[in-house]
């Protein structure tokens, strides 16, 4: 049986709300932030910030504290929607249909925006159910084809091997890093075009924090990845491209090898360097 | 743009390195002198003190890069600091190997049958004037960051390598005049040759730091001396 995707079923029949990007740009992108701002109610934490994300690439969010690279994140599925008084003004793009997910169904778009938080945050359920979760919600049924998809995003995230035998048992029966990358299958299952990861190493031990960053640079050529980490080596080890944004602005983008070693903004070069503040 | 780091250390592991780097400079340099002063003075003792002396620029390369290894592995330096530290460690390879033809330079003058004439004697002084002006400069423009003045010292080389070629004409001359030439001739033009050489490892370390500063390779057409020959 051959499923509809997600994205097939919810999404195609939306009419774009901006003008197009031409199909050159389309397929190297996965979104586009366009002149994105933010408010906490009266306070201001993104400040018209225009961003590309390529597509199945990883895209990394430095920035010292405060200065709005989780708001950014969390504005991609839309969690700031569950705090009233929050605002936006701009637009995130999904492509290829050049959608506005800021004026879709937050729903939907978590469906397409899988995240992951600093710690880890299984369901008080099996393994097996914790990754099912997603896919329960998107209506999967089959046994054969749960099974499948559960044993991928398990594969995926570098856990298979380790919970095979004990699928059925509780998550909470796992290490912590173990708990990381069984909520990265979570997120990965119901195949995310993008996938959020806010600081997820950051209450992992170095090895557990080696195996989830070797897992990112795995699934990258099948997914879009934005992670935000306050650790530059890790930044500098796993992503593509690099922001860097320092009070709510977005100061530098660049290709990671290229913003690590020949930043063009002081404050990135003062921030990098440890020089800052 | 600020130029203390949060971390203190760090400024003192750069800084550490920064003053290996001007004292194997100033180290080379010297010895540099002293082994043409005993090429036109004909001083054997002299000579053997330039070769022994060589060990200090080893050691003092072998210091700096041990401490670039332990700074790249303590402090993960991005950026300009990163760039440094590489900088410094192939500064110091450069370094020692202009040692190693003052070295050269103190070991064959002692294989010399005789002295050496007055007009032979003031073309290799100045050939090592030049290389000690152009590491002056290249020293002043690492500690200062001055990219402007490296790029002087790279220039600086194309007259160097215009007076070795003609050194190179003047010595196969005099050992063409005469049979009894050829054994000094052959010892000064690999004398000669290797100043040039420490020429060429200045302009190198004019590049490093250019790199270094501006982040940029220096780039522009320079005359090869073997276009001059």
């Amino acid at each position: 049986m051959t499923q509809k995707s997600f994205h097939d079923q919810h999404v195609t029949q939306l009419s774009p709300k901006t003008e197009p990007t031409p199909n050159t740009q389309r397929e190297s992108l996965a979104a586009e932030v366009r002149k994105l701002s933010f408010w906490y109610g009266e306070t201001q934490a993104l400040k018209e910030i225009t961003l590309s994300i390529a597509y199945r690439k990883v895209t990394a969010l430095i920035g010292p504290s405060g200065c709005g690279k989780s708001t950014l994140l969390r504005s991609f599925n839309r969690m700031h929607d569950l705090y009233a008084g929050n605002r936006y003004s701009g637009e995130i793009c999904l492509f290829p249909e050049n959608h506005n997910l800021i004026d879709l169904d937050p729903f939907m778009v978590r469906l397409r925006i899988g995240m992951v938080f600093q710690k880890p945050n299984p369901f008080p359920k099996s393994i097996f159910e914790n990754v099912a979760a997603g896919l329960r919600i998107q209506g999967v049924q089959n046994k054969k084809l749960l099974s499948d998809r559960v044993e991928q995003a398990l594969r995926d995230a570098a856990l298979w091997e380790e919970v095979k035998d004990r699928l059925s048992q509780s998550a909470y029966g796992l290490s912590g890093g173990q708990q990381q990358r069984l909520c990265i299958a979570r997120a990965l299952a119901p195949q995310p075009e993008i996938l959020l990861l806010d600081e997820p190493t950051s209450a992992l031990d170095p090895i557990a924090t080696a195996k989830v960053e070797d897992l990112i640079t795995e699934i990258r050529h099948r997914f879009t990845v934005i992670i935000v980490t306050h650790n530059m080596q890790q930044a500098a080890r796993i992503s593509d491209f690099t922001a860097y944004m320092h009070l709510g602005k977005l100061i530098e983008f660049a290709p990671t090898g290229e913003l690590f070693t020949t930043p063009q903004e002081t404050l990135t070069r003062d921030y990098i360097t440890g020089r800052f503040g | 743009m600020n130029n203390q780091h949060t971390l203190r250390i760090f400024d003192e592991d750069l800084n550490t390195l920064r003053q290996e780097i001007v004292a194997l400079s100033n180290h080379v340099s010297e010895q540099l002198h002293r082994a043409l002063t005993a090429l036109v003075e004909n001083n054997a003792d002299l000579a053997e003190q330039v070769i022994a002396n060589d060990r200090i620029a080893d050691a003092l390369q072998e210091k700096i890069n041990t401490h670039t290894t332990r700074t790249l592995a303590r402090q993960q330096a991005m950026a300009d600091d990163l760039r440094a530290i590489l900088a410094a460690s192939r500064i110091a390879i450069h370094l020692e190997r202009i040692g190693d033809y003052a070295k050269n330079t103190a070991k064959r003058s002692r294989h010399l049958a005789r002295p050496i004439s007055a007009e032979f004697a003031e073309e290799f002084l100045w050939m090592g004037k030049r290389i000690q002006s152009m590491l002056s400069q290249v020293t002043e423009s690492y500690i200062h960051h001055n990219a402007p003045l490296a790029n002087v010292a790279w220039t600086d080389d194309a007259e160097l390598d215009t007076v070795y070629a003609n050194l190179f004409e003047h010595l196969l001359r005099m050992m063409s005049q005469e049979s009894r030439n050829i054994g000094d001739g052959t010892q000064l033009l690999f004398i000669a040759k290797g100043l040039e050489r420490a020429g060429d490892h200045v302009t190198d370390i004019a590049e490093e730091i250019y790199l270094m500063v501006t982040g940029l390779p220096l780039q522009s057409p320079r005359p090869k001396v073997s276009e001059l020959l």
